[in-house]
């Protein structure tokens, strides 16, 4: 019995270790290491949006959810010190003045373009 | 560099409150007790910074470390013998150990979960200087799970308050939790002969999965509760002896592990449940007592600000149905990872007997009801959160659980041993 438990012991201590060097040499994911949006965002970083900013993220037209999300979310690694929120459309009556686009829409009456670089363009409101 | 600073501080500061605790019987050794205790440091002193209203920043941060690294110098630890033979195979597994700390320390920590949610809190809190709660109630989305614990994004936090990348910066602190688990590895696997305990802290520093470079896990908690589950486990047989230095190197576990992630409180409870049975009571209460503290105390403060996360379902219908599809889909995941990986769970399980059996059944059955519950109750999809999560989790207490399994290794030739090698650590 004590053999045995011996045995099971190194059996384990072996299957790990082959593991662990296993997967540093052929790590079983084949998901991308750099996120697809990834280039589409980073112009963000030098965007002209103050600290403290709330600003929407419109939706992609055209793409999943799921990559809208993860716009959203890219958009917010970019730009920790902005308020982002998810929005379909430009706000009709909202606090928000601010919305940045990532295709090539166009912006209603009320709101004017004021910076671009890429497919991201940052719009704000129209002061009446 | 920058980012290296915080884990630096950290260092130095377990290593001068890990000297004081070294005067107790049962603490944990040099290695492992520098790891623990510079990681409550940093993580106590970024919470109550904040619970204090006191924005963080560098100095603050490194005050306390370097208050704790200059008290060390009048500390007069107890210092445990060991033999040549000891010595000798510790160098054997400290270069097993460096080498895979090196590996991890050299990529930044770059999974989409580190990137959405862990790495973009720590640049929200960095940015704040302290918990944004005003964020976490309004996250631009779920996925950054605002009602998770904060310990481990404060850690990557602190690389971004001295300037450094989160990537970076986690990469570093990973580094140092594979020191930690080795090191908690090799004192578990005490009293068996120096090659074996060797071979326990090769393989906790070589962990599968948790560490892995890919999308699907760079950057993750997993690393951080694998040292919190390693240091409890490694105890819990010197808790039972009524060493005092055991149950505060437990609950100093507990703590780490219950502010780090749900599954981690879920782990804490198994340590507490598990001291309960096979250690004193006083020692046990105050396992319990850091473990519900600590999960209380960013419940409490989670709450009264309003974040929410995900909520579990408990309907008996969701349950019911989540069961009963529950081995076709974690067949439909199966890889020859996980089959290897619930291989050696088995081996490990059946190599633990003797007084340690107990505690570790105890902690690997709490373990596994939690995980079972998570996955019955959670508004997400089975098949994605079994392919994403079940060998994380899996790979998580399995270092520890082979080293338990090594702790009863003999060589015929050293059936009856004596000496240094046969000493507990600590």
């Amino acid at each position: 019995m004590k053999a045995f438990q011996g045995r099971s012991a190194f059996l384990a201590a072996a299957i790990s270790c082959a593991l662990g060097v296993a997967f540093l040499v052929h790590p079983d994911r084949s998901l991308p290491r750099v996120p697809p949006w990834e280039g589409l965002i980073a112009p963000l970083a030098s965007a002209p949006l103050s600290p403290g900013t709330s600003a929407a993220l419109l939706a992609q037209l055209g793409v999943s959810d799921a990559y809208n999300r993860f716009l959203l979310l890219e958009a917010a690694w970019r730009r920790p010190d902005v308020r982002w929120t998810p929005m379909l459309e430009f706000p009709l009556d909202s606090h928000y003045d601010t919305v940045v686009t990532t295709d090539a829409r166009s912006e209603p009456p009320g709101w004017s373009k004021t910076w671009g670089s890429g497919r991201l363009r940052l719009f704000r409101r129209t002061p009446r | 560099m920058s980012a290296w600073l915080p884990v630096a501080l950290s260092v130095l500061g377990g290593w001068g409150i890990g000297r004081w605790h070294r005067r107790l019987p049962g603490a944990p050794g040099a290695v492992s007790g520098t790891v623990l205790w510079g990681i409550a440091l940093m993580g106590t002193s970024l919470v109550v910074l904040d619970a204090a209203g006191i924005r963080w920043t560098q100095t603050l941060l490194a005050l306390p470390a370097s208050i704790a690294a200059a008290a060390g110098f009048f500390a007069q630890p107890t210092v445990e013998p060991s033999s040549r033979r000891e010595r000798t195979w510790g160098a054997v597994a400290a270069a097993a150990v460096a080498a895979r700390a090196l590996v991890v320390a050299v990529v930044p920590s770059f999974g989409w979960d580190f990137r959405y949610s862990w790495g973009l809190k720590a640049k929200v809190f960095a940015l704040a200087g302290r918990h944004d709660f005003a964020w976490l109630t309004r996250p631009p989305d779920w996925l950054a799970h605002p009602d998770y614990p904060p310990l481990w994004s404060d850690l990557i936090a602190t690389g971004v308050i001295f300037g450094g990348d989160p990537g970076t910066t986690a990469a570093a602190w990973q580094a140092l939790f594979v020191v930690g688990i080795a090191a908690a590895c090799w004192e578990c696997s005490a009293p068996a002969p120096a090659p074996v305990r060797a071979l326990a802290a090769t393989v906790g520093a070589w962990i599968p999965v948790v560490f892995t470079p890919t999308v699907a896990y760079s950057g993750y908690a997993e690393p951080l509760i694998a040292f919190g589950i390693s240091m409890g486990v490694a105890s819990l047989p010197r808790m039972a002896l009524k060493h005092r230095g055991a149950w505060i190197t437990t609950a100093g576990a507990c703590a780490i592990l219950a502010m780090t992630k749900n599954e981690g409180a879920a782990l804490a409870t198994a340590l507490a449940i598990a001291a309960w049975r096979t250690s004193p009571r006083r020692a046990a209460l105050a396992v319990a007592a850091a473990t519900l503290g600590s999960v209380a105390c960013w419940r409490v403060a989670a709450t009264l600000h309003g974040v929410q996360g995900y909520v579990s379902v408990l309907s008996p219908a969701w349950v019911g149905n989540r069961l009963l599809h529950l081995p076709g889909e974690a067949w439909s995941v199966a890889t020859p990872t996980l089959v290897a990986l619930l291989v050696a769970w088995v081996a490990a399980l059946a190599a633990v007997r003797g007084s340690d059996a107990p505690a570790i059944w105890i902690v690997v059955g709490v373990w596994a009801v939690a995980l079972l519950a998570a996955y019955l109750t959670s508004p997400l999809k089975l098949d994605h959160m079994l392919r994403f999560s079940l060998d994380r989790e899996l790979a998580v207490p399995l270092p520890i659980m082979v080293a338990a399994g090594l702790r009863d290794v003999r060589f015929p030739s050293a059936a009856a041993p004596s000496g240094p090698d046969s000493a507990p650590a600590g």
